[in-house]
């Protein structure tokens, strides 16, 4: 449908996921502060040009329970000013949305627009909008709809926040996708709770800082000042890692350790979640038992693959990442509904594998992709997945029973390589997790074509994948032979594809697809026949088209790989070859290209070699982009020459 | 279903919601197997609708498992779920039924509006094996807001056995069957009818499908005095009588926006402009709000509304303005249109204003001499009065107009809608060749990109335009790119870049040769053959145009014309000489947007010639004829 023209609208920095709930009554518009002449002569944001609207104040103050004006409830109070500067900016700034829950409640909540010439238009009870997104869960949605938007309007809002608790494991932003004038931040924190202050400035935006410690609270101030918009870049790591924030980690509450260390944080997290998920466990136990009883005690590494199995394909896999449970969960419950998140799944396992005297430890594993979490802070909310650590006969293993296109031992491209920490009684331990080479991250496609006497292209192919390059494809494998058949035709262009055929299996790691293919008649022009070098892998258009010297983050694809492609060809007597493309040979330190054409006439056959390897995932540096940059280039004028034969 | 009023987006707290809507009403790759399904609607004194269903699934794979579990069923403030009772027999043969601590009530705008009432109440089932049958019954009570209902006679799974029903239909109702065939068996009974099928095959409807052919069959019906397109416009009529009109408020804007504007022409280009840039798009749809607009003055205050609420702003405006306008109820679609022979307000999804040209003689808007009415679409926010979006062109639209009222089709401008591509090249004697290449659009790619370049950074208009001449000219290396927009009547924008491309002229002297990319205006045709069913298009037209400057001494090719012209539009080719430069244009347009079965060899005409034309390499021979050119319109 006609999204470009009635879109509904994202919310763009609005849209901040605060767990909140809305209530109280709204108040009257002129509580806000007056407009300063500044912030009325404002058109242009100098330190971000061209900027659709800014943010001219973000201000919070939080203060945890048991300081001073708190009763039983942390109080979070949230101030924002933002002024739109062109008609972009209308559509960025107008909206507001807050998803929330019913554990933490939102106490007033208001808003206003100022218009240019001074007018003020208060936000309307009419136009603020609640929807309960789910009964069961007790989750909300809040939005409004500022009234007046135009450019050269001030969009003032608030809203106060109460939680009953000291843990807020969520940063203070400073930055968002518009730039912003101030930002600031004031946390009032009780003298019986010692806070851990963490920052986090990749970007150099200068965040400045003050602690004071008063009579009853300890006051923590910071802030920041013209501050650019923090946008995406692609194949970059994501925008959250960019942002400059701060946090407060309760480390200690009246002689307890918190969040102090990761001894601590993962005793808490054992001892209120998981102990009491494994103590209703018996028939996860009965279950691990009876699924080994058939294979030797020795037999470790069979019995640890089909209790992987187990979990793996038997349990379905609910997509919420976390290593904390949700509220109430057991591990008889995973087995009994037969489904569990990312949480249950790794603790399942762990325990299946324990219960048939095989020793595991826990590992909390992170999503690249979700944002890079500083292990120096004892964080459980870094993570998003509990895997398993096991050792079979001097074998360290990984195990993630969360994805079911994993063999035994393998983990996706995502977690490759990343921090993680071994969760343990013991202290636990930080560890990179493994990386496969590039070189088993394969793709190797074989054509055998012939031309026929009408000048019709037709022949075989096989496509054999391994690696991540396999795993991919079993991720959505639902009519594999269809599904590959709607790929190859897609990815062939001018062929019909026929009598696929699908073989491999997860655990063997291995996919091979073959097929018939066959050019469309409509494409044929009977005295000339032009044959792409480069599909189904190929062709490779430029991606990195941002300049080397403008790159500001670490280029991120999804994993290292080599994309293979061989051709045979022959052809009847009365074709020639026309037109022989050049090869091309480029290898750098960042991966290789190559493109190679060997022509026997005297047989009328010729035989293509294209191969495209990327070393790594991750680039970091100018040097490596240009080298990418050369890489791509090469590839794409390469994949863009054609072999032509005509009719003589 | 839920009206849609609006189009769908993707905002990021509905992710949920759109996969959610997927699911409801864009499913693909079906699979699972529809053991029964029962669908009954009894009309209940004429007032209220009872939509009871029952449907035993079998699942065939783990995939059916996920699109079958969790299970919706829409409802609304007219619409109250009265039961829902689900169960599941496994394999092993044990039953598990669905309690309600297994569903939930979602309250969530899967159809993209900003607020609505729609609601969704969710059936998860346990861990479905394959080979479980689910075994699902519902019952919703259904006010309706007019006297129509409708049924899906297929859904994208097999059926294997399927009873349709519709019970307590008052005297002088009225049903239809859009795609009627033969796999279904109507049987008429004293208060409604019955339409039972057996071993219907998974739908799955071909490339290039319009609505009606990716819906399948669907029975429509209605009762009570809603029976002609008169009557549903009085209805609508009778829907904005409430609304307070042409407040003090409303004249005063008049007169500001149209301030300097003496002639009618103007003045309606001005007030169009204001609704369509100062008032932002919002939808916010609750109950009945779905249809009835907002009242133009409280539009006009918050400076946000929907189509609906934008066009009755327009229409106070315009008539403060002493021009006359009226609401126009329209299915904005590129790939569907109302089903003409059954008025009903539900097959409309949109609202624009038209307005009588007679009023507006001797003004420049496009269209104005030859329609009856210049249809304006407030929500464009581009273009102004004289474009109207592709979605809204070539539809059948009810224009409000009480007892002038009428179902009547808007204008269809393929010329409206253009992309120019120019490549201007020296060539070396290696054969590379470097210079500059620009692309110019106008209608809904321009909107789109000045759109999408409104909310970009420098920095990723940069990237994307590098992108768009990468792929356009494949294997160029791209230097300084430009965008500007184009001021006029219509979107349009100009995108320009310094290109390079190795290789572009290939082979030694006497065999060179070049293969042109380009723009085109028609589908593969391998994607409509064998094909007995309408075929939708995208009219328009393209033009690429390429000057290269060959070194001294080259052999250039015979110059002349090729061109397919037929009662779609036309393709050509254009070789010419200047000196040494080499100058190719290729020209294809489009006029049509469905493409009726008898017309389909016709589109095949075209799309054979543009395409192998585009495949087909040029040569640079000494003497060549053109014989070898017109290979490439040769019919097989």
């Amino acid at each position: 449908m006609r999204s470009g023209l009635c879109p509904a609208k994202a919310g763009g920095v609005l849209l901040f996921v605060i767990w909140v709930a809305f209530g109280g009554p709204l108040l009257a518009a002129d509580d806000f502060p007056p407009i300063t002449e500044e912030e009325r002569q404002l058109t242009e944001v100098d330190w971000d040009p061209g900027a659709s609207a800014v943010v001219l104040l973000r201000e919070g103050v939080l203060r945890f329970v048991g300081a001073q004006g708190t009763k039983k409830s942390s109080i979070l109070t949230v101030r924002v000013r933002l002024k739109v500067l062109t008609e972009a900016g209308r559509e960025e700034a107008g909206e507001f949305k807050i998803v929330h829950n019913e554990s933490l409640r939102l106490k007033e909540f208001r808003g206003r627009t100022v218009l240019p010439d001074g007018g003020e238009l208060p936000l309307s009870e009419e136009s603020i909008f609640r929807r309960r997104s789910s009964r069961s869960q007790g989750m909300y949605l809040t939005t409004a709809a500022f009234p007046g938007v135009v450019v050269g309007a001030i969009l003032d809002y608030r809203y106060e926040i109460e939680f009953k608790s000291v843990f807020h494991l969520d940063p203070w932003e400073f930055q968002s996708t518009i730039p912003t004038l101030r930002s600031r931040i004031t946390y009032h924190v009780p003298q019986e709770l010692r806070m851990q202050i963490w920052r986090s400035d990749p970007l150099n935006a200068g965040i400045q800082s003050q602690t004071d410690r008063g009579k009853t609270d300890g006051v923590v101030n910071a802030w920041a000042e013209r501050l650019p918009a923090i946008t995406d870049e692609p194949y970059s790591r994501p925008r959250s890692d960019f942002i400059a924030k701060i946090m407060l980690v309760p480390v200690r509450l009246r002689g307890v350790n918190l969040f102090s260390n990761w001894s601590s944080t993962c005793g808490m997290v054992r001892g209120i979640y998981y102990a009491g998920a494994e103590h209703k466990s018996k028939e996860a136990k009965r279950k691990a038992k009876r699924l080994v009883a058939d294979l030797k005690v020795t037999a470790q590494r069979q019995r640890a693959e089909r209790l992987y199995r187990f979990v793996r394909d038997r349990i379905e896999t609910v997509p919420r990442g976390g290593v904390l449970l949700t509220e109430k969960q057991t591990l008889n419950k995973v087995i009994k509904e037969r489904k569990g998140d990312y949480a249950d799944k790794g603790l399942l396992l762990a325990f299946m594998l324990r219960a048939v005297d095989i020793p595991v430890s826990l590992v909390w594993a992170a999503n690249r992709r979700a944002g890079t979490g500083d292990l120096d802070i004892a964080n459980p909310l870094w993570f998003d997945r509990i895997l398993v650590r096991l050792t079979i006969k001097g074998e360290a293993l990984v195990l993630d029973p969360s994805a079911p296109e994993l063999p035994f031992g393998a983990l996706l491209a995502d977690y490759e390589g990343t921090k993680a920490l071994v969760c343990r009684h013991t202290p636990p331990q930080v560890i990179v997790l493994p990386e496969v080479s590039w070189r088993e991250n394969r793709k190797l496609a074989e054509l055998s074509l012939k031309i026929d006497d009408e000048g019709r292209l037709s022949g075989t192919g096989k496509l054999l994948m391994t690696g991540h390059s396999a795993q991919i494809h079993f991720a959505n494998d639902g009519k594999p032979a269809e599904s590959w058949r709607e790929w190859l035709e897609e990815r062939m262009g001018d062929y019909e594809i026929s009598d696929v055929v699908v073989a491999g299996e997860v655990d063997e790691g291995r996919l091979e697809v073959q097929w018939r293919m066959e050019e469309h008649l409509e494409g044929v022009l009977g005295d000339e026949v032009s044959l792409s070098l480069s599909r189904p892998l190929g062709p490779v258009e430029q991606r990195f088209t941002i300049p080397a010297d403008e790159r500001r983050s670490t280029v991120v694809l999804d994993f290292g790989k080599v994309n293979e492609v061989k051709i045979s060809l022959a052809w009847p007597p009365g074709w020639e070859v026309d037109l022989t493309p050049g090869g091309v040979e480029l290898e750098s330190q960042v991966g290789a290209y190559r493109l190679a054409v060997d022509v026997d006439e005297a047989r009328r056959s010729l035989r293509v070699s294209r191969r495209m390897e990327i070393h790594s995932s991750h680039f970091k540096g100018r040097k490596d982009y240009a080298h990418l940059q050369e890489l791509w280039s090469q590839a794409a004028k390469g994949d863009a020459q054609a072999l032509v034969l005509v009719r003589h | 279903m839920r009206k849609r009023w609006f189009w769908s987006a993707t905002n990021g707290p509905a992710r949920v919601a759109a996969l959610l809507l997927a699911l409801l009403v864009a499913p693909t790759a079906w699979g699972a197997t529809i053991l029964e399904r029962t669908v009954v609607h009894t009309i209940e004194s004429g007032r209220t609708l009872l939509e009871e269903v029952h449907l035993r699934v079998k699942i065939d794979s783990s995939e059916d498992a996920q699109r079958w579990s969790p299970y919706y069923v829409a409802l609304d403030e007219n619409r109250t779920l009265e039961s829902a009772k689900a169960s599941v027999r496994l394999p092993d043969g044990s039953v598990k039924k669905v309690g309600r601590r297994k569903q939930d009530t979602l309250e969530i705008n899967a159809s993209g509006a900003f607020h609505s009432s729609e609601s969704y109440q969710e059936i998860a089932f346990p861990h479905l094996p394959v080979g479980s049958i689910l075994d699902i019954r519902t019952v919703v009570r259904v006010r309706p807001y007019f006297s129509t209902g409708r049924i899906a006679l297929v859904l994208g799974d097999a059926v294997a056995s399927q009873r349709i029903e519709l019970r307590g239909a008052p005297s002088g109702w009225r049903w239809t069957l859009a795609g009627r065939d033969d796999r279904f068996t109507i049987e008429e009974t004293e208060d409604g009818l019955v339409v039972r099928s057996r071993g219907l095959a998974t739908h799955e409807p071909p490339a290039m499908a319009t609505d009606a052919q990716r819906q399948g069959p669907i029975l429509f019906y209605g009762w009570g005095d809603v029976d002609s397109w008169l009557e549903v416009a009085h209805w609508y009529e009778n829907l904005l009588k409430p609304l307070a009109r042409r407040p003090a408020s409303v004249a005063k804007m008049a007169r500001e926006a149209t301030a300097g504007a003496e002639e009618k022409g103007d003045q309606l280009v001005a007030l169009t402009r204001f609704v369509q840039e100062k008032v932002r798009y919002l939808a916010v749809e609750v109950g009945v709000g779905g249809y009835r607009p907002t009242a133009p003055e409280e539009t006009l205050e918050r400076r946000w509304g929907d189509c609906k609420d934008k066009s009755l702003l327009l229409i106070d405006l315009l008539a403060e303005a002493g021009i006359e306008a009226h609401p126009a109820l329209i299915r904005a679609s590129s790939t569907g249109s109302v089903n003409e022979d059954f008025p009903d307000p539900g097959q409309f999804n949109h609202l624009i204003v038209a307005v009588p040209t007679e009023q507006l003689a001797g003004t420049q808007l496009a269209g104005v001499e030859a329609e009856d009415f210049l249809f304006v679409d407030p929500t464009q926010d581009r273009g102004g009065a004289a474009w109207l979006h592709p979605a809204d062109q070539d539809q059948l639209v009810l224009v409000v107009r009480g007892t002038e009222s009428a179902l009547v089709r808007t204008p269809l401008r393929p010329q409206q809608e253009v992309a120019d591509l120019r490549v201007n090249l020296a060539v070396n004697e290696a054969g590379g060749a470097a210079g500059g290449a620009s692309l110019e659009l106008t209608g809904r790619h321009a909107a789109a990109i000045l759109d999408l370049a409104e909310e970009a950074t420098s920095s990723e208009k940069e990237a994307a335009l590098r992108g768009l001449f990468g792929r356009l000219l494949p294997g160029v290396d791209v230097g300084v790119v430009s965008w500007s927009p184009v001021e006029g009547d219509l979107p349009a924008i100009s995108l320009s870049a310094s290109v390079s491309i190795d290789g572009l002229i290939q082979g030694e002297r006497g065999s060179r040769s070049l293969r042109l990319p380009g723009l085109t205006a028609t589908p593969e045709a391998r994607r409509f053959k064998e094909r007995d069913t309408a075929v939708m298009v995208t009219p328009g037209r393209t033009r690429t145009l390429w000057r290269l400057a060959l070194p001294a001494g080259w052999c250039l090719p015979p110059t002349g014309e090729l061109s397919t012209v037929n009662s779609l539009g036309s393709y050509s080719q254009k070789i010419n000489v200047e000196g040494s430069t080499l100058i190719v244009e290729r020209v294809s347009e489009l006029d049509q947007r469905r493409v009726e079965p008898a017309n389909l060899p016709a589109l095949q005409e075209l799309s054979l010639a543009e395409h192998r034309a585009l495949r087909r390499r040029l040569r640079l021979r000494c003497g060549e004829s053109l014989s070898r050119l017109a290979g490439a319109y040769r019919k097989r």
